[in-house]
C-alpha cells in the first residue's frame, strides 16, 4: 500500500511545481542589439520570430528606450502578447559608438548572468544603424538565426576567427590577452562582415578590415578553412588557393633578448591559376610571393597592437606561460611595445588541383 | 554491547564499498570547486587537488585500521576509548555532522535548479517530495541504500564525458608554468580541494555492515582513486576553459562549462546534466541520513525509522530556512571546513590514541 500512496502524493505534488513555458506562448528573443538612445540612455532592439502555420516566418521587432538592459526587458514585455524569455538568445550586437565611447562590459553582464544564455552566444559590433539592420527582412529566415549562421560558418569554414560569448569573457578577464569581435555593416540590405573590431578592455580602440582577416588567423590560430586566398604574381598573373590548413607557433626561446617570434605555416591547394603553365618554378614562386605577402601584412598589423597597446594574438599570456614567478602584468604592459616581434610564415603548396 | 553487531543477511559484499566511497564524494562540491581551489593555487589548482585526494588515501588507510583493531564502527571505538559520557559525546558531534552535511546536500542542490533551471521552485515542496523519496529508500535498510549508490555511481558517470567540450575549447597554454606557486599557496588550494572529497568519513558507521571487511578495503581506495581521477579532469579541464579572473566570478563551474555543450538532440546541455544530477544527490542523501539515524539508534536504544523520521523533518526545516546564497555559501564553507579537520586531525588522531590504548591495556 504504501508505494501506490507516495507515487500519488509525488504526482499530486510534482505537477505545477514549477511555471511552465509552453513554446507557443513565449516569445523567443533570438537577436538584440543596442544602440545609444536619447539623454544617455540604451536603446534596446529584439528581434524574435513568429513562426506561422504556413511555414513562413515574421520577425517581431521590438525597440525600447531605458537606463539598465534589463529594464529595457520589462518594457518589451508589456508590448508584446506574450512574455519574452531569453534562453534562445544567438547574437547580441552593439554599435560602434557604444563600443568605442562607453565599453560594452556593462551591458554584456546581463548575458552572463542570466543562467538561460548559452555560451555559444556571438557578440559583434555594427558599423552601420542597428535598428535598420534589424528591421530588415533576410529572406523567410529568423533574423537572429540568419546572423547567427552567417557568423558561424565564416568562423568555422571562413576567415572570420573563432569568437563567442565565452570567448569574449575569456579574454576580457585575461590579462595577457586582449578580446576582439566580429564587425558587421548592413549594405544595400545584406548584412556583410566587415572586419574584426579590436578591443582594449572591453572597448573598441581599433579595427582590421575584411582583407586582413587572413592573416590575422594565421597570426591568431590553428585552423583549417574553405575560402580562397588570391595572391598577385605580377605580370597580371594571379594564383587562388584554397583548403588551407594553418599551424600557427609561437616562439618564445629569445624572449630574453626581447624577441618573440610568431611562425605561421600554411598547406594549400591551387585552386585557380590564370597563367599559362604551373610549372614547379610557378608554384615555387607563388608559395614565396603569398609568403612576403602575408608577412609583410602581419607585420604591420603586429606593429599597430603595439602602437595601440592592445594584445588580441594573446602574447602576454604566452609569455606568462614561460615566466616563473608571479608574473607582472604592468611591466609586461610596458614592455609589450617594446619588444621585437617577428613573424615568418611558410607556404606550401600540396596540390594543384585535378588538371596538369 | 553486542548491538553493534548485524546479522548475516543485512551485510553486503566488500567490493561494493567502492560505490559506496565514491558516490558519497561526488555530490554537490564538484559543480563548483575549481573557484575555490584557484583562488588559491591559480593554475597550479590540479595539483592542489591531486595531491589533496593522494593525502586522503592515507587516511582512509587510518580509518580501516582503527575499525579493523575495533571490529565495530566508530561509537564502539569512541566508547572503548573516552567512556560512556565523553565517547557518546563526539559521537553526536559525528551524527551532527552527518546531518548538516546531508543539509547542505539538499540545499545546495535545491540552489542550483532554481538558479539554473527553475527560478519559483518551491523549496519546501521539492525538499518534501525528495525526502519522501529518501524515506522510502531507508525502509528498505542498508542494502537498499548500497544499491542506490550502485546506480548513483553508475547512471550519471557518463556526464564525466562532457568534460570533453571544455577541453575542446580549452586554452591548454593556462596551465603552464606548472608548479609556479608555493607549498602554502597549494596547501591552502588543497584545503580547498578537499570539500568535494569528503563524506567517505561516513564508512565510519556502516563498516560493520560489510561482509569479510579486510577484503574491501582496496575496494574503498579504488573508489577513491576514482574519484581523484574524475576531479582532476574537471580541474584541469575548468583550467584551460577559464581565464583565473573569469574563473573567480564563476560560481558553478562545472555547469558553466556545460553551457559550451552542442548536441543535435538538446540545445542546452544544462537541463539533462542538472536533473541527472539528481541521481548523484540521491544516494548522497540516502546515506548521511542513513548513517545518521543509524549512530542514534546505537547511542539511544531506539529503533532507526524512530530515529530517521525526525532527521528527515529536521532537514525539511532547516532547508526551507535557508534562503540566501550567502548562507548556503556559508553552510558549505563551514561543513567543508570542519569535514577538513575532522578527517586530517581528528582520525590520525584516534588512531594514535587507539594504539596507544590498546598498547598499555596490553601491557596491563
Amino acid at each position: 500500500m504504501k508505494l501506490p500512496v507516495l507515487l500519488c502524493i509525488s504526482i499530486l505534488l510534482l505537477s505545477g511545481c514549477v511555471e511552465n513555458s509552453v513554446v507557443d506562448d513565449i516569445q523567443m528573443v533570438t537577436v538584440i542589439g543596442y544602440e545609444k538612445g536619447e539623454d544617455g540612455k540604451i536603446k534596446g532592439i529584439a528581434v524574435a520570430p513568429q513562426f506561422q502555420a504556413d511555414g513562413t516566418i515574421q520577425n517581431s521587432v521590438y525597440i525600447e528606450e531605458a537606463e539598465i538592459s534589463k529594464e529595457i526587458r520589462s518594457q518589451y514585455n508589456s508590448e508584446s502578447p506574450k512574455p519574452f524569455v531569453s534562453g534562445k538568445l544567438q547574437l547580441a550586437i552593439y554599435s560602434r559608438e557604444i563600443a568605442e565611447e562607453d565599453g560594452i562590459m556593462e551591458l554584456t553582464d546581463t548575458l552572463q548572468r542570466d543562467p538561460f544564455i548559452g555560451s555559444r552566444a556571438f557578440l559583434a559590433i555594427s558599423d552601420t544603424d542597428i535598428e535598420k539592420m534589424l528591421s530588415t527582412n533576410f529572406g523567410n529566415a529568423d533574423t537572429g538565426h540568419f546572423l547567427h549562421s552567417l557568423l558561424d560558418h565564416n568562423s568555422n569554414y571562413g576567415m572570420l576567427p573563432k569568437t563567442n560569448l565565452h570567448n569574449f569573457f575569456y579574454y576580457y578577464f585575461s590579462e595577457g590577452n586582449d578580446p576582439f569581435l566580429p564587425l558587421i555593416t548592413l549594405e544595400e540590405g545584406k548584412v556583410k562582415i566587415a572586419g574584426l573590431a579590436l578591443l582594449k578592455e572591453d572597448k573598441m580602440v581599433a579595427e582590421l578590415p575584411a582583407d586582413d582577416l587572413f592573416t590575422f588567423k594565421i597570426l591568431y590560430e590553428n585552423f583549417s578553412s574553405n575560402d580562397s586566398f588570391t595572391t598577385d604574381l605580377g605580370n597580371g598573373d594571379h594564383a587562388s588557393i584554397y583548403n588551407i590548413a594553418s599551424k600557427r607557433n609561437i616562439d618564445l626561446k629569445m624572449l630574453k633578448k626581447n624577441e618573440i617570434t610568431i611562425k605561421g605555416k600554411v598547406l594549400g591547394v591551387i585552386k585557380e591559376y590564370t597563367g599559362e603553365e604551373l610549372s614547379a618554378k610557378v608554384i615555387d614562386k607563388i608559395e614565396k610571393d603569398m609568403e612576403a605577402e602575408v608577412e609583410a601584412k602581419g607585420r604591420e598589423m603586429i606593429k599597430k597592437f603595439q602602437e595601440e597597446g592592445i594584445d588580441p594574438l594573446g602574447l602576454g599570456n604566452a609569455v606568462r606561460s614561460v615566466t616563473r614567478g608571479k608574473f607582472d602584468y604592468d611591466q609586461w604592459k610596458d614592455r609589450y611595445q617594446e619588444v621585437d616581434i617577428k613573424f615568418n610564415m611558410q607556404v606550401v603548396i600540396t596540390e594543384s588541383g585535378v588538371i596538369e | 554491547m553486542r548491538d553493534a553487531e548485524v546479522k548475516e543477511q543485512h551485510k553486503i559484499s566488500p567490493f561494493l564499498v567502492f560505490y559506496l566511497v565514491h558516490t558519497m564524494q561526488v555530490g554537490v562540491g564538484v559543480m563548483g570547486f575549481q573557484r575555490i581551489v584557484t583562488k588559491e593555487a591559480g593554475n597550479d589548482a590540479w595539483i592542489s587537488v591531486l595531491a589533496a585526494g593522494l593525502s586522503l588515501h592515507l587516511i582512509i588507510f587510518l580509518m580501516y585500521k582503527i575499525l579493523l583493531k575495533e571490529n565495530g564502527d566508530i561509537i564502539s571505538v569512541h566508547k572503548n576509548l573516552f567512556g560512556k559520557w565523553l565517547g557518546g559525546f563526539l559521537s553526536w558531534i559525528l551524527i551532527i555532522y552527518f546531518i548538516a552535511m546531508s543539509i547542505t546536500v539538499l540545499r545546495t542542490y535545491i540552489e542550483v535548479v532554481q538558479v539554473w533551471m527553475f527560478p519559483d521552485l518551491n523549496k519546501w515542496i521539492f525538499g518534501c517530495v525528495f525526502l519522501l523519496l529518501v524515506y522510502y529508500c531507508l525502509s528498505g535498510g542498508f542494502k537498499v541504500v548500497t544499491g542506490i549508490s550502485f546506480f548513483g555511481v553508475v547512471l550519471p558517470f557518463y556526464l564525466l564525458l562532457t568534460m570533453a567540450f571544455p577541453l575542446y575549447h580549452g586554452h591548454f597554454r593556462d596551465l603552464l608554468p606548472v608548479l609556479n606557486h608555493s607549498i602554502s599557496e597549494l596547501y591552502a588550494g588543497a584545503k580547498g580541494a578537499s570539500l568535494p572529497y569528503l563524506g567517505f568519513s561516513t564508512l565510519l558507521i556502516y563498516f560493520p555492515f560489510i561482509k569479510d571487511p579486510a577484503k574491501s578495503h582496496r575496494w574503498a581506495q579504488g573508489g577513491h582513486l576514482l574519484t581523484v581521477f574524475m576531479y582532476v579532469v574537471v580541474m584541469v579541464a575548468t583550467i584551460a576553459f577559464f581565464s583565473e579572473r573569469q574563473l573567480e566570478k564563476t560560481i558553478w563551474a562545472t555547469l558553466t562549462t556545460w553551457k559550451i555543450a552542442e548536441m543535435p538532440f538538446v540545445e542546452r546541455f544544462e537541463y539533462i546534466g542538472i536533473a541527472t544530477w539528481a541521481l548523484v544527490i540521491l544516494p548522497n542523501m540516502c546515506i548521511t541520513v542513513w548513517v545518521a539515524g543509524r549512530g542514534i539508534r546505537r547511542l539511544i536504544k531506539v529503533k532507526q525509522r524512530k530515529a530517521t523520521i525526525p532527521i528527515l523533518i529536521l532537514v525539511l526545516i532547516v532547508n526551507g530556512m535557508l534562503t540566501e546564497r550567502g548562507n548556503i555559501d556559508l553552510l558549505n564553507s563551514s561543513i567543508s571546513e570542519v569535514g577538513f579537520y575532522m578527517t586530517y586531525i581528528y582520525i590520525p588522531l584516534l588512531f594514535l590514541l587507539q594504539f596507544i590504548v590498546y598498547k598499555v591495556r596490553k601491557l596491563q
